[in-house]
């Protein structure tokens, strides 16, 4: 076998690993428990919303203050677009949370994340629509 | 010896018999049913798209001369095996159909070599041996999905796993899978959803078939499948080259139950890859195929004449005899059916024209 042959080989082998993470770290499906409760953190008291769609790229789901619900997401960073509706379902306000599913994990190995809070955290998404 | 123009037409229809058969009947079929042009489209376009890959990969056995590989089954095992692995992982969307295409490669390949070597021995009968050895690995992949998986092979998804904690279950739930590559790039034409991703795919395999016809390999298959003699007295190495188009096709044929299945959603685990075979087979035999001969032209008009008698079959049968089961059964016998009479034909065909090619020679040896 030639140098040549040797270097198409590793390189072919190489891109077919890079592939196989690729699949392993986009493609994995995990279950997010998120919860529209009142938590505490670093003191400060977040209260639940009333009411709040929740949509992670493909259908909006709604919550209802002290829901827990459990969504299946793809890949490790994700982006959920969180809308704030009033009793007629009009739109208050939309935020859009983009985090990473190792800042979801608990010591449980748990995927929890409390809505309110990440909301506050969230920047006012101006370009948001209902 | 002159043809006359009567024997010229009775030799189209002898040729075509199958897919003129086909056509009459689906015609006939086609008012009774009921159904509007539109939806026999729309469901027409959706099996075309799901079982082109399946039938495209019989296409280089038959170039080699080793017939229609009914071991094809093997390959869609190795395919199923694939999704199984992903299934457990958690895997979704076309990353999920990536890796379980990368998965079932080299179990494909394997498979396909090993079934290389059994045709290679058993040449001039490769169908029915083939045949039977999809049931030997039936048999195999069973004994290795039920007792191996979950106790030799780790499977950490309990939804996978049967309750004695060994074993997969009889379904896979493929829902994250489900269309994914259909819906890959989103396209709708008059409210018909068009699975682009899928066509692209099929038409590439089909662009990659008429590259490799016209290779070295290609060349080598077609001259092994004339003659095996005078291909190995040209100093090809007709052996590994059978073996290599097996190969292919059973790779190819992993593949295509992999788009097969995401088609569907779910997973048959003991049962999926069983009929994938005489399908693939009976739809390229109704597109005019023969054993020894098939083209691209084939396989495409074959799948919309099969899959158009399956859709409008059972109604038709509901029309008729007041039983939709009796459609069923019908379209049942007539995949059967039509692998027996393609079979037949060729049999027949090929007596034919050895009595003409003899009745040439007698009369062209008097002339002199």
């Amino acid at each position: 076998m030639t140098m040549k042959r040797v270097l198409i080989n590793a390189a072919l082998l190489i891109v077919l690993a890079l592939t196989i993470l690729w699949c392993f770290t986009t493609g994995k499906a995990h279950n997010i428990m998120l919860e529209n409760l009142q938590t505490t953190s670093e003191g400060v008291e977040y209260q639940p919303f009333e009411a709040i769609y929740i949509n992670f790229g493909n259908n909006p789901t709604l919550m209802l203050e002290g829901d827990i619900i459990i969504e299946q997401v793809k890949g490790k960073k994700l982006s959920m677009q969180v809308d704030v509706v009033d009793e007629d379902d009009k739109v208050l306000e939309t935020r859009t949370i983009s985090f990473n599913i190792n800042e979801i994990t608990n010591d449980k190995n748990e995927l929890r994340m409390n809505v309110p809070l990440f909301y506050a955290k969230a920047k006012k998404d101006t370009t948001g629509k209902k | 010896m002159k043809t006359t123009k009567s024997e010229h037409l009775k030799f189209f229809f002898i040729r075509n018999a199958v897919p003129l058969l086909f056509f009459t009947i689906s015609a006939l079929a086609i008012p009774l049913s009921g159904f509007s042009l539109a939806y026999l489209f729309e469901e027409l376009l959706i099996r075309l798209s799901r079982n082109a890959f399946l039938v495209l990969s019989l296409l280089i056995p038959i170039l080699a001369g080793m017939g229609l590989n009914f071991g094809m089954v093997l390959g869609a095992m190795a395919g199923q095996i694939g999704f199984i692995f992903v299934a457990n992982w958690n895997i979704v969307g076309t990353q999920g159909l990536l890796l379980a295409a990368i998965i079932s490669t080299p179990i494909a390949i394997l498979l396909g070599w090993m079934c290389g070597i059994v045709l290679n021995k058993a040449r001039g009968r490769e169908m029915v041996t083939a045949f039977i050895l999809a049931f030997f690995m039936n048999g195999v992949y069973q004994l290795v999905v039920l007792y191996l998986f979950g106790s030799v092979v780790p499977i950490s998804n309990t939804d996978l796993v049967l309750s004695r904690g060994y074993g997969i279950r009889n379904v896979t739930n493929l829902e994250g899978m489900r269309n994914s590559l259909d819906n890959l790039i989103p396209l709708t034409l008059g409210g018909v959803g068009i699975p682009l991703a899928t066509f692209i795919l099929i038409g590439l395999l089909c662009l990659f078939i008429v590259w490799f016809r016209k290779t070295k390999l290609g060349q080598d298959m077609r001259a092994t499948g004339e003659d095996l003699a005078v291909a190995r007295s040209a100093g090809i190495r007709v052996l590994p080259t059978r073996i290599l188009a097996i190969i292919i096709s059973t790779v190819l044929a992993a593949y295509g139950q992999i788009i097969f299945l995401q088609t569907v959603g779910t997973m048959n685990t003991y049962n999926s890859h069983e009929q994938v075979g005489v399908f693939a087979i009976a739809a390229i035999l109704v597109g005019g195929a023969t054993v020894s001969k098939a083209s691209i032209t084939n396989v495409f008009v074959g799948i919309i004449l099969f899959h158009l008698m399956f859709i409008v079959s059972p109604t038709a049968g509901k029309v008729l005899f007041g039983d939709a089961q009796v459609g069923e059964y019908f379209r049942v016998f007539i995949s059967y059916g039509v692998i027996a009479l393609a079979l037949v034909l060729h049999a027949w065909r090929r007596q034919s024209d050895k009595d003409r090619a003899r009745a040439r020679f007698r009369n062209t040896s008097s002339a002199t």
